[in-house]
């Protein structure tokens, strides 16, 4: 009995390691291979942690035009990702059964957004308005492809939990590479949206009337910036868990294999995927704002197809 | 007829709210000038409370009494019936009445004259009584009468500032959709009467052959009157006009009269045709699109919320739609969770829209305009104001732990488990591309209404109004103020116990679905209170470790201006710069047209002035209305030529008729 409580303490303790200290790290994978495209050394691979820590230390300034909303946004978004941490799917390390609601999740993601547009919004600052007017836009093209992805996997297991979903024991979903592949293909492409990265904005720009994330967060400084970064790194490792387990789940082999390889190989693959969009941005450009619901329609078209796959599979 | 105590305890708290809010009326008119405000709105407030005890202590149970039996209309008494599906309705009418009544002092203070006054308590008391009548009736008759007082009354509270174009337009083109669905329905009811023999509501099944004509009738009917498209053109005009405590009973409870009627006869009447069923899922799903979209770009804080209430009477109706679909193929359980998420999302939208509504009265009285482009950085101002629309929004887009998120993912999970049910695939399919659209408009109500708080409350004041707004006549809060509180704590409370309210809910989904096995709190299994509460918890604990920790070291500071010297306040985003994005995408439909002017010598890298505007013609109103009045008014002015004021061509016409109407005795 004791065994498998300890068992149970040490997986949590794990996986709370796991989300509190991979997503800076994630970012600095990402810095790194993009540095290494371009032929430069770059900074070390651990210098989100060390800008982390600098931006606590520093002092705070804060426009005197903002209300509460400015100054609880970020520490709201941190605890709501936090709490989507132990909800979603994004690792098949799951301590927990919390009961991961495919509607609930894209619902707290939505909240964040709510504050982060809302606190973009409260300085009065053109470029966070600016940002915020983006934000929504594109926030409105990606929601039906991610929700319709999730609810194609979600309609042939019969349920709307994604944690009994996207677990390797249900036998309705083990055949199905096609729709895995698909389905994380069409996730990955909306988190590249959702997560401001390279075809839809640039996080290395500031001042620029293209951005979109960064313009936002303009007003935000030391402690206030670095939550604000935190969650963003946050959102990263969930968005990108969710869909390297979708394409995890595509290959047979991970279906038969033990619970450790498959612990590791999904944060490997987190990482992977984190390496990806950094070749994504090295080799493509930022796309024009009027192109952009072009691209996204591939993803769009991605959770139709995904949509097909699955009525057809209940087809009785 | 009575003799259970609980049935006479409700009746009597149910008649004797309507003869306080009588009571009331009379006052109002015989008393004018010695009667305080204060005493009217106790006795508005007094009757609330009595309709919402008396729906507290009939909640799960059908009670059927006569106290009004003296009245009788010709074909039938004035039965009343409190039954498990009106309980919720009179509830919220108890809610939505008791905060019209805290906020009305205040209002009628402010009005200079007392005619005015006069007319808001007068109408008020008509309009409450007209509801909670058409809430009891047990008999169509009984019902028509109510609800043409309660229509009419409301159309009169629209016109109360009649001096005004705007206003008159409004009652107008209200009073033509009143109309409209009052002809609908008595068609229905006459059809269904013809059929059964019966005026009883209760009595009228609509799972037969014959009556298919009445069901579209009255689907039509209820389309018009909660304003789903294409029926919605008089909603934004209609919504802002009513006086600012009334606005939240008209907003809250107008629309919601006729999805109960909806309810009360095509869902608990058993209504078993497919091609309703249809017909509500598409004219549902339009309208919550259109109603959305043309939310987003108004500029005008009331009439954007008009457009939502479009969006949500959709949303509601494709809900509806799909309970009739699953009770065509038997399927209890999604027809189960359809009636209970079109009910639960009828009363929390009728509570948030009216606790939207009281804000932006409460904005409309500080700052004198509704128009977003002049608002900006009430936050500071008017706190308590900012804190009860945001709660609002927040729980009009169906944010975690909100009362509308409970019923949108009721929503959601209705076409969902549709998905992989055993209907037709191109149902399914049907069920899956919904959920998307859900997303898709989910989405979009989200940027209308960060649109709608950030650009009225964050920010920096457009306008020296909005810098100097006040938010209340008194030194605390005021009865507008603390109306809205009631009514953010009501969705807050819903919000974080969702098992509670969908177990009182129960009775009324059980009678909508004759599922007799229903657990109402197993409906959502989503721990929304504790999560809000662990939520809560890290939110401050963050704010603690982390933002306060040091808080010496914040300091106040401009917001930054690119160091080009202080920023004007032009240079902030508006309402309409902010939606333009989501506007040029969707030109199609809004007809969206922007026209740069630049003039100056060497205009292209120096201009002296530039200039940009932008249209938008609302394409239902001048692509279908404009042609169809054109043939109205054509047919009007032709009528006029056999009207030509002469005795004698009168006298034959009369003549004429006559020689018709024996010939036509004669012969049939």
């Amino acid at each position: 009995m004791t065994s498998i409580n300890t068992d149970a303490i040490l997986e949590t303790l794990v996986f709370i390691a796991i989300f509190l200290l991979l997503p800076p790290l994630l970012v600095g994978i990402i810095r790194k291979t993009k540095a290494r495209f371009q032929n430069r050394i770059g900074a070390p691979l651990l210098q989100p942690y060390f800008d982390l820590l600098k931006l606590l230390s520093k002092g705070e300034t804060i426009s005197k035009h903002t209300s509460w909303i400015f100054r609880s946004t970020a520490a709201i978004n941190v605890s709501l990702l936090i709490i989507l941490a132990f909800l979603a799917p994004w690792t098949s390390l799951r301590p927990f059964n919390l009961g991961a609601d495919l509607f609930l999740v894209i619902y707290l993601l939505a909240l964040t957004r709510f504050f982060t547009v809302l606190s973009a919004l409260d300085a009065g600052s053109a470029f966070g308005g600016f940002g915020a007017s983006r934000e929504v836009t594109l926030a409105l093209l990606v929601e039906p492809a991610v929700i319709l992805c999730l609810a194609a996997i979600g309609s042939v297991s019969q349920t709307s939990d994604l944690g009994v979903a996207f677990s390797f024991n249900n036998i309705a979903l083990a055949n199905q590479p096609g729709l895995w592949f698909i389905a994380g293909c069409g996730l990955f492409l909306a988190s590249l949206v959702e997560l401001s990265r390279m075809p839809a904005d640039d996080p290395t720009t500031h001042l620029e009337l293209t951005m979109v994330h960064e313009a936002m967060i303009l007003e935000n400084s030391a402690a206030n910036l670095a939550l604000v970064e935190y969650a963003h790194f946050l959102k990263i490792l969930i968005l990108l868990g969710i869909s390297s387990q979708c394409l995890l789940h595509a290959i047979p082999f991970f279906w038969h294999t033990t619970e450790l390889i498959l612990v590791l190989s999904s944060i490997v693959s987190i990482m992977i995927l984190a390496a990806s969009i950094a070749i994504i941005e090295s080799v493509a450009v930022k796309l024009r704002w009027t192109k952009l619901p072009e691209f996204i329609a591939y993803s769009v078209a991605m959770s139709i197809f995904c949509v097909f796959i699955a009525l057809s599979k209940n087809l009785n | 007829m009575i003799n259970d105590p609980t049935t006479f305890s409700a009746a009597n708290l149910f008649t004797s709210a309507s003869a306080i809010w009588l009571g009331g009326l009379a006052i109002s008119a015989v008393g004018r000038e010695k009667v305080k405000s204060n005493f009217l709105a106790f006795l508005m407030l007094a009757g609330a409370l009595l309709t919402l005890s008396g729906a507290a202590i009939s909640w799960n149970q059908s009670i059927e009494y006569n106290q009004l039996q003296y009245i009788c209309f010709g074909l039938a008494r004035a039965d009343s019936l409190v039954d498990p599906l009106s309980v919720p309705f009179l509830a919220l009418l108890g809610l939505l009445g008791s905060a019209t009544a805290i906020a009305s002092p205040c209002h009628t203070a402010a009005l200079n004259s007392q005619g005015k006054r006069g007319h808001y308590w007068k109408l008020s008391f008509i309009f409450l009584i007209g509801m909670q009548q058409v809430l009891l009736a047990a008999n169509g008759i009984a019902f028509l009468v109510f609800w043409e007082i309660m229509s009419l009354s409301s159309a009169a509270l629209v016109a109360s500032d009649h001096i005004r174009h705007r206003a008159q337009r409004a009652a107008f083109a209200y009073l033509t959709a009143t109309r409209i669905s009052t002809a609908l329905i008595t068609a229905a009811f006459l059809w269904m009467h013809h059929n059964t023999g019966s005026w009883s509501l209760s009595a009228w099944h609509f799972g037969t052959e014959q009556s298919l004509v009445a069901a579209f009738f009255l689907l039509f009917a209820v389309c018009t009157k909660a304003g789903v498209w294409p029926m919605h053109v008089w909603l934004p005009l209609a919504y802002p006009e009513p006086p600012g405590p009334t606005s939240a009973l008209f907003s809250g409870l107008v629309g919601n009269m006729a999805i109960f009627l909806l309810m009360r006869l095509l869902l608990a009447g058993q209504c078993s045709h497919l091609s309703i069923a249809y017909a509500a899922i598409a004219l549902g799903t339009i309208s919550s699109l259109w109603g959305v979209l043309f939310a987003l770009m108004e500029r005008d804080l009331k009439k954007l919320l008009a457009y939502s209430t479009v969006e949500n009477m959709g949303i509601i109706l494709t809900a509806i739609g799909v309970a009739i679909l699953a009770h065509c193929h038997n399927l209890t359980a999604i027809a189960t969770l359809a009636a209970a998420a079109a009910l639960f999302h009828t009363l929390n939208h009728g509570l948030v829209k009216a606790l939207l509504f009281l804000g932006a009265a409460s904005v409309e009285r500080a700052v004198h305009t509704r128009e977003l482009t002049a608002l900006g950085g009430l936050a500071k101002n008017m706190p308590w104001t900012m804190l009860c629309f945001f709660i609002g929004s927040l729980s009009i887009c169906a944010m975690p732990p909100m009362n509308c998120f409970a019923s949108k993912w009721l929503v959601y999970q209705t076409f969902f488990q549709l998905s992989y049910a055993n209907a037709p695939i191109l149902e399914r399919a049907m069920s899956l591309a919904m959920v998307g659209i859900l997303a898709f408009v989910g989405a979009l109500s989200l940027a209308c209404f960060t649109k709608a708080v950030g650009i009225a409350f964050l920010g920096r004041p457009r306008s020296n109004a909005a810098a100097k707004a006040k938010e209340s006549t008194t030194n605390g809060p005021d009865g507008l103020i603390i109306a809205q509180l009631l009514l953010a704590v009501a969705c807050v409370m819903i919000g974080t116990s969702v098992p509670i309210a969908l177990d009182g809910l129960a009775p009324a989904v059980r009678q909508l679905t004759h599922d007799q096995f229903l657990v109402g709190s197993s409906l959502f299994p989503i721990p929304q209170g504790q999560l809000a509460l662990v939520g809560g918890i890290l939110v401050s604990s963050i704010y603690l470790f982390v933002l306060g920790r040091r808080s010496a070291e914040v300091k106040s500071y401009i917001t930054w201006d690119c160091g080009f010297g202080p920023l004007s306040t032009r240079a902030e985003e508006t309402g309409s710069s902010f939606s333009h994005p989501i506007g040029r995408i969707f030109s199609q439909i809004l007809q969206l047209k922007v026209t740069t002017e630049i003039s100056g010598k060497d205009r292209r890298h120096f201009p002296e002035s530039v200039r940009v505007e932008t249209f938008m013609t609302p394409i239902l109103e001048t692509k279908l209305y404009r042609p169809v009045m054109g043939i109205f008014d054509w047919l009007s002015s032709s009528l006029v030529r056999l009207q030509t004021g002469s005795i004698h061509i009168h006298l034959l016409y009369v003549f004429l008729t006559m020689v018709l109407l024996v010939f036509l005795g004669t012969n049939i």
